[in-house]
């Protein structure tokens, strides 16, 4: 039984001492910046009198220059900043004050948030019209509606008068703001760091077995599954650890899957990362893009993470949870879906692709896994659709590399040919297979279609479920053009059907912003 | 001589693989995705980018109605019907107090994107209620004007923007870069190591070493200028002492990768070594003011930090060092 796992961490017994001096140093140097905060901030800002705020330091050439109750600016962003920020410390300085001289009669207004569930509405506004304030007339009188028993509320809190409020408490107006929070944003980051040194560790060691040709021996008594499952036990292990740990700090236990989905999907990225390397040069570059790639498609929406579709990812959650939101069901399942089935999808393709570990370039290496997979046309189906999340993850990374051209047509092309890819290269290998391409074609867009719509679906009204055939169909027709054009080459068939959905894409764009 | 012909082997193998162009994407993306991230922010932090909105009062509250002019309901259910139409952004439940403290219950509607946009003309209401009130109960109001030129209306929470790039964002990219050239340094050694006894016949051993530091460099240089000529067409303001401050960092990242070189066995104990050290002194240098991480934070804000020649004095010592541990034939042959 899981011999080897205990192979692997005999392997790494030599390195001992160091792993447990480094995890001791990190745990203490994480518990400083969690209770203290990161120190990146000291001095960035230059003022002309000391005001005891460690962002401001006292220069004879200040960004701002406070007289009396007038602060003067240098016209640049930094200056604007600084004002924004000393106006934040000056307002909590004088609440401090205001407590100490009056107390609660100091503090009129205290406000508490509720989100309502309204049913999704998405209007798409060409112009705004300016709306009419209401006037007066409009008011009906109201006889003593008293629907909150504000007697039950009770004290305002001495915690929120310094600054510091939590969800769903009480906020003073200043404080209303939408909860996305910087500094909870890097400690979700601190949390999730551990994750990838162990991923590194994992890649660095499964690399070995590649070029050391470990792979040829062990695979003769055991299974491609059972070698990748055991090879993961141990890292696996050590991530369940820190997951606990850490839900045991922040006494949060929907930590343990939100973490251990973002750990997983890291080890099966990996793991496909091994497959498609040619080196430990290109893997090494290969994984730090990707670990970023992921990094970033985790944490951009949590800085958005008002906005209802941030949820997609696990770490909104872990921000909520530190901030001590509570985390429905729902929500924890709707982040870690789409993340499983990533990790599914790489694990079960990786563990299919060692005998063409050794094969050169990366779309004869995709070609012959996914023609070694896609046997029967439910497979076809099925591979499309789950690939989904993978295509939305590649086209969040081609989206920011293609943003600062500013140019829609670049985008739009870009995004064409990540979709088109998927849905070629299983209609491809099904053909080497000898089934029937058009209707391999079919059922791709068909998957496609259904996988990406899905997803979709939380934020599509009713009403707009009629225009989806457009869409089907456009994935159909750009499918067939591949299955009429591939008999000239996978790459002249993809550029076709790329081509074809591109000019869609902007038809459907110029129509939408004529 | 035979120094420059292998950093140039290292250097072209690395175009070959195109791997230097994936860590050139990279940088650009991550740089774009600041403006991404700076625009969400702005978009929701900023008030003067908010819309006016129409809010819902269920109580009575003459003071709040004079600032905020809204549509009175009979009641809750009435108001929270209007919300979910849409007919009105946000309900507001009070019953005005002027001598005790006002407990205000706020309904915004949970799934539009409008919610966001609610949230600072709330806070702008509200804080403008507040005045009035502590105006009425004689307690004095915090005022502060902003001049730059004449009076100007700076918006709240610009400043966020401003943080997240330069204490989120530049480090970020330094540290990613610093950790590409470790791990760079970590595979162009060992790579070096299964044919090194036939190397050695021809070239010096310091040729070999040297090669590699050439090759690390020229590495750096490209993938620094990268990163901040992609800030800088993002809009990002930075100033080029933030290019001399990165090295501090990449001399310490690849200085360590060296040592390790040298204390390990094969690539993969290297690698697993120096993830286990550089990850603490990481997080120290996020803790710890100065540190190479703060003074690239000042320097890409234009602020010289004396500080500076005390890394480059540590940096100096580290990578001779390095230099002395790694030129060792040992390094090579074991």
């Amino acid at each position: 039984m899981l011999k080897i796992a205990r192979l692997e961490l005999r392997g790494k017994s030599r390195g001992s001492t160091l792993i447990v001096f480094s995890l001791i140093v990190t745990a203490i140097l994480t518990y400083h910046i969690l209770k203290f905060g990161v120190n990146l901030d000291r001095g960035i800002y230059t003022i002309n009198v000391p005001i005891g705020f460690k962002s401001f330091d006292v220069s004879p050439n200040p960004d701002l220059t406070v007289n009396g109750d007038v602060v003067i600016l240098r016209g640049n962003l930094k200056s604007y900043s600084a004002f924004d920020e000393f106006r934040n410390y000056i307002r909590s300085e004088y609440n401090r004050y205001l407590n100490e001289k009056y107390g609660d009669y100091a503090f009129p207004v205290l406000i508490r948030l509720h989100k309502v569930s309204t049913g999704m509405v998405v209007k798409v506004e060409r112009e705004k019209v300016p709306k009419e304030k209401p006037k007066k007339e409009r008011k009906k009188v109201v006889e003593n509606v008293s629907v909150v028993d504000v007697g039950k509320v009770g004290k305002v809190g001495e915690v929120e008068k310094e600054g510091k409020v939590s969800l769903g408490e009480f906020y003073l107006p200043e404080n209303l703001r939408p909860p996305i929070l910087l500094e909870k944003f890097a400690y979700a980051f601190i949390l999730i760091l551990p994750f990838y040194f162990l991923a590194q560790a994992f890649t660095s060691s499964f690399m070995e077995d590649k070029v050391a040709r470990r792979f040829d021996v062990l695979l003769s008594v055991v299974s491609e599954g059972r070698f990748l499952i055991e090879k993961m036990t141990p890292y696996l292990t050590v991530g369940l650890a820190i997951s606990i740990l850490i839900a045991l700090i922040f006494k949060s236990v929907i930590m343990i899957p939100l973490l251990m989905v973002i750990m997983v999907a890291i080890l099966s990225i990996d793991s496909f990362l091994v497959f498609i390397s040619r080196s430990y040069k290109e893997l090494s570059f290969i994984m730090v893009v990707v670990t970023l790639v992921v990094t970033t498609y985790l944490f951009i929406p949590a800085v958005f993470s008002f906005i209802p579709m941030s949820e997609i990812s696990p770490v909104t959650l872990i921000v909520r949870s530190i901030g001590g939101e509570f985390v429905g069901l729902n929500e924890i399942l709707i982040s870690i879906v789409h993340l499983s089935i990533i990790s599914i999808t790489l694990l079960y393709v990786t563990s299919n692709s060692f005998e063409f570990m050794y094969s050169h370039g990366l779309i004869t290496k995709l070609i012959e896994v996914t023609t070694k997979l896609t046997d029967s046309y439910l497979k076809v189906f099925l591979f499309v659709t789950v690939s989904i999340p993978l295509v939305f993850l590649i086209e969040f990374f081609m989206l920011s590399v293609t943003f600062p051209f500013k140019s829609y047509a670049l985008i739009l092309i870009v995004l064409a040919f990540v979709e088109e890819f998927f849905k070629c290269l299983f209609i491809y290998s099904a053909s080497l297979n000898g089934l029937n391409p058009y209707s391999s074609a079919f059922l791709s867009a068909f998957g496609f279609f259904l996988g990406e719509k899905f997803i979709l679906l939380s934020v599509i009204p009713i009403e707009m479920f009629g225009l989806l055939a457009i869409p089907l169909l456009a994935h159909i027709l750009s499918a067939l053009v591949f299955t009429l054009t591939m008999r000239f080459g996978f790459k002249f068939g993809l550029l076709s059907a790329s081509s074809v959905h591109s000019i869609y894409n902007g038809l459907i764009l110029c129509m939408l912003l004529r | 001589m035979h120094a420059l012909k292998i950093a140039k082997k290292d250097v072209l193998s690395l175009m070959k693989e195109k791997t230097i162009a994936l860590a050139v994407l990279l940088l650009i993306s991550i740089s774009s995705a600041s403006q991404i991230i700076a625009l969400g922010l702005t978009y929701l932090y900023s008030p003067s980018f908010g819309e006016e909105i129409t809010i819902g009062l269920v109580g009575n509250a003459p003071l709040f109605e004079e600032i905020a002019n809204p549509l009175k309901f009979e009641s809750l259910d009435l108001a929270i019907l209007s919300l979910k139409r849409g007919e009105i952004d946000a309900v507001v439940v009070l019953n005005e107090n002027m001598s005790g403290t006002n407990y205000v219950e706020v309904f915004i509607p949970k799934e539009e994107f409008k919610a966001i946009k609610v949230i600072p003309e709330l806070r702008r209401i509200f804080m403008e209620y507040q005045d009035k009130m502590r105006e009425y109960r004689g307690i004095p109001t915090l005022k502060i004007r902003a001049f730059d030129n004449g009076y100007v209306e700076v918006p709240e929470g610009i400043s966020i923007r401003f943080r997240f790039m330069y204490t989120v964002l530049i480090p970020l990219l330094a540290t990613l870069t610093a950790i590409i050239l470790g791990v760079y340094t970590i595979d162009i050694f060992f790579e070096e190591k299964r044919v090194i006894e036939v190397l050695l016949c021809c070239v010096k051993l310091r040729d070999v070493v040297l090669g590699k530091v050439i090759a690390v460099s020229t590495v750096s240089i490209l993938l620094t200028l990268v990163w901040i000529l992609g800030l800088i067409l993002n809009g990002v303001e930075m100033n080029l002492m933030a290019f001399a401050s990165s090295y501090i960092l990449y001399v310490m990242s690849v200085s360590l990768a060296m040592i390790t070189i040298r204390l390990s066995r094969d690539r993969e104990e290297s690698q697993l070594m120096f993830s286990l050290i550089l990850i603490p002194l990481l997080l120290s240098f996020l803790t710890i003011n100065p540190s190479p991480l703060s003074l690239i934070v000042k320097s890409s804000l234009s602020i010289f930090d004396s500080s500076f020649f005390l890394f480059l004095v540590i940096d100096l010592t580290i990578f001779l060092m390095a230099l002395k541990f790694i030129m060792h034939e040992k390094t090579f042959i074991q």
